[in-house]
């Protein structure tokens, strides 16, 4: 069932139905297709397998080439956004603030090895606290890398909220011709990100419209990343504190990392078998009423549509986590940022700490030992 | 003229900058300069906005993403704003957008520019204008191709 038809009549079936029966332009014109939140829950629950998201989002682009403005639908009036557009312009080479990396972490610009930040920086702006997503996230690299790991000063945006949120295909390309350029002269061949949506646009987007993107890079997920190295006995899971309590965390999937991933894709089963292994150093996993492929939106995707609507989503969301535990993890920056915002309104759902995944691991994780490292980056 | 040509580190770019101007003080101001014919290049355009705080980050970065070279915001000094507040509002937010995201652009921080200009100070603001022109010229296009 449509995850927007809770707060607001909403009928995805409806309108594939209009689509299907030749009224393509009334759909175009009514503008509701902005109104959605892409988050594919239709796509799981279709018996036909109609990827919605991507109607959704050919249809933006149609609609804005009807002189349809997106304004009144876009977030933050619209700064994140225009921060890509900006972005793809060929003559904006970006300096990032690289305050964030920790002092023991010897970063290069050439190597293997790549960790992609994402807009964590930008998000400075107005958030705070998001830098220990990047600084973790890097630390936990570093434990298993040997080499130093290539974090890019001038990398770019990867598109994701444009081509979703907006259907701007051409400045999506314009991105990712900027974004593989400066991987090609790096000299990479490993991609690390720990953002949903950032690993959803080059493991599925990017593969799709860059013709050996694919062959060339190999794209993983934090999770994916520490699931092997674990696997491979490289890294191991400690418990710094000795305590006898045990804490209860639950998981929030994002869409990216679910439902918007080829089944092959088991990222939310690995993630299980990572917590699973948790229950032994103190925790209690417990799973939210809706999880893996049926979890519930976090109310904004692509910086479109925050308002009231978007906002009961989210309070649904912090409700089933404050029955499962004490302590949210996610792995998406932007579920945190939706998620966080909202506690500032409410007070019942204050207590729950929401962390990133990198935040969560980075002080139970050891590499096993220095031979051990020494082969893992070989 | 020709030896003021030569000089220029950019011949024939004109620059485009948009300014901001609160209702109160600094159109007046814009006012005052014009009444008293006080010369100023003729690279801006002005926006009237009724307070310096109404001036959103996004309008910056969509007029730089839409191709000006330079954007100045322009408000009444702090403790003389017609709303009380308005200018401290607008200086927290310039301060942020000019070191977190302009800075992080790897757009020069010259380009955009915060003033404080009141309505008596005709002057001041041809002279700010002349300026602020100058170091854009000085910079060149913000779209090198």
């Amino acid at each position: 069932m449509c995850q927007l038809s809770k707060v607001q009549k909403y009928t995805p079936s409806k309108i594939i139905q209009l689509i299907l029966e030749g009224f393509e332009e009334k759909v175009l014109d009514s503008g509701d297709l902005w109104d959605c939140l892409t988050c594919n829950q239709c796509l799981k629950d279709c018996p036909e397998d109609i990827n919605f998201a991507d109607i959704v989002r050919t249809a933006r682009y149609l609609m804005r080439h009807k002189d349809q403005s997106a304004d009144e639908y876009i977030a933050h009036k619209g700064i994140y956004t225009t921060l890509s557009e900006i972005m793809s312009r060929p003559y904006i080479n970006p300096e990032r603030n690289m305050e964030w990396v920790p002092k023991e972490c010897k970063i290069s610009d050439k190597g293997n090895t790549l960790y992609y930040v994402g807009c964590l920086p930008f998000f400075n702006y107005e958030f705070e606290g998001l830098d220990s997503i990047a600084t973790s996230t890097l630390q936990i690299m570093y434990k298993v890398e040997n080499e130093p790991i290539v974090v890019l000063r001038e990398e770019t945006c990867c598109g994701h909220d444009i081509y979703w949120g907006q259907g701007k295909l051409k400045t999506f390309i314009k991105l990712g011709q900027k974004n593989i350029e400066k991987f090609e002269k790096a000299g990479v061949s490993k991609i690390i990100t720990a953002c949903a949506e950032c690993y959803r646009t080059f493991k599925v987007d990017y593969a799709q419209i860059f013709e050996e993107f694919e062959s060339k890079f190999e794209v993983k997920h934090l999770i994916e990343y520490i699931y092997e190295n674990w696997k491979e006995g490289n890294i191991e899971f400690v418990k710094p504190k000795k305590s006898e309590e045990t804490t209860p965390f639950t998981y929030h999937d994002p869409c990216r990392l679910s439902r918007f991933l080829s089944k092959e894709n088991d990222i939310t089963g690995i993630t299980r078998e990572i917590f699973k292994e948790f229950e032994k150093l103190g925790y209690k996993f417990n799973e939210m009423k809706h999880n893996k492929e049926n979890s519930l939106c976090c109310g904004v995707s692509s910086w479109m549509n925050c308002n009231e609507k978007s906002k009961a989503l989210r309070y649904k969301r912090m409700l089933e986590a404050k029955e499962a535990g004490t302590i949210m993890v996610t792995s998406c920056p932007k579920c945190n940022i939706h998620l966080s915002c909202l506690q500032n309104d409410f007070e019942d759902i204050a207590s729950i700490e929401i962390l990133d995944f990198s935040e969560f691991l980075v002080n139970h994780i050891k590499a096993s030992n220095q031979s051990n490292k020494k082969e893992g980056t070989n | 003229m020709s030896k003021t040509k030569s000089k220029e580190k950019f011949p024939g770019f004109n620059p485009e900058i948009l300014a901001f101007c609160c209702n109160w003080c600094s159109y007046a101001g814009a006012d005052l300069a014009g009444v008293s014919r006080f010369q100023y290049p003729p690279n801006i355009r002005i926006v009237r906005v009724m307070c310096s705080g109404r001036v959103d980050p996004s309008f910056v970065l969509k007029a730089l993403k839409e191709g000006a070279d330079g954007v100045l915001i322009t408000g009444c000094h702090i403790g003389d704003c017609h709303y009380i507040t308005g200018n401290e509002y607008a200086k927290e937010r310039f301060e942020r957008l000019h070191e977190i995201l302009i800075k992080q652009l790897g757009i020069n921080q010259k380009r955009v520019r915060l003033e404080w200009i009141s309505a008596s100070e005709g002057k001041r603001f041809a002279e700010v204008i002349t300026e602020f022109t100058n170091d854009i010229k000085e910079l060149g296009p913000l779209k090198v191709f």
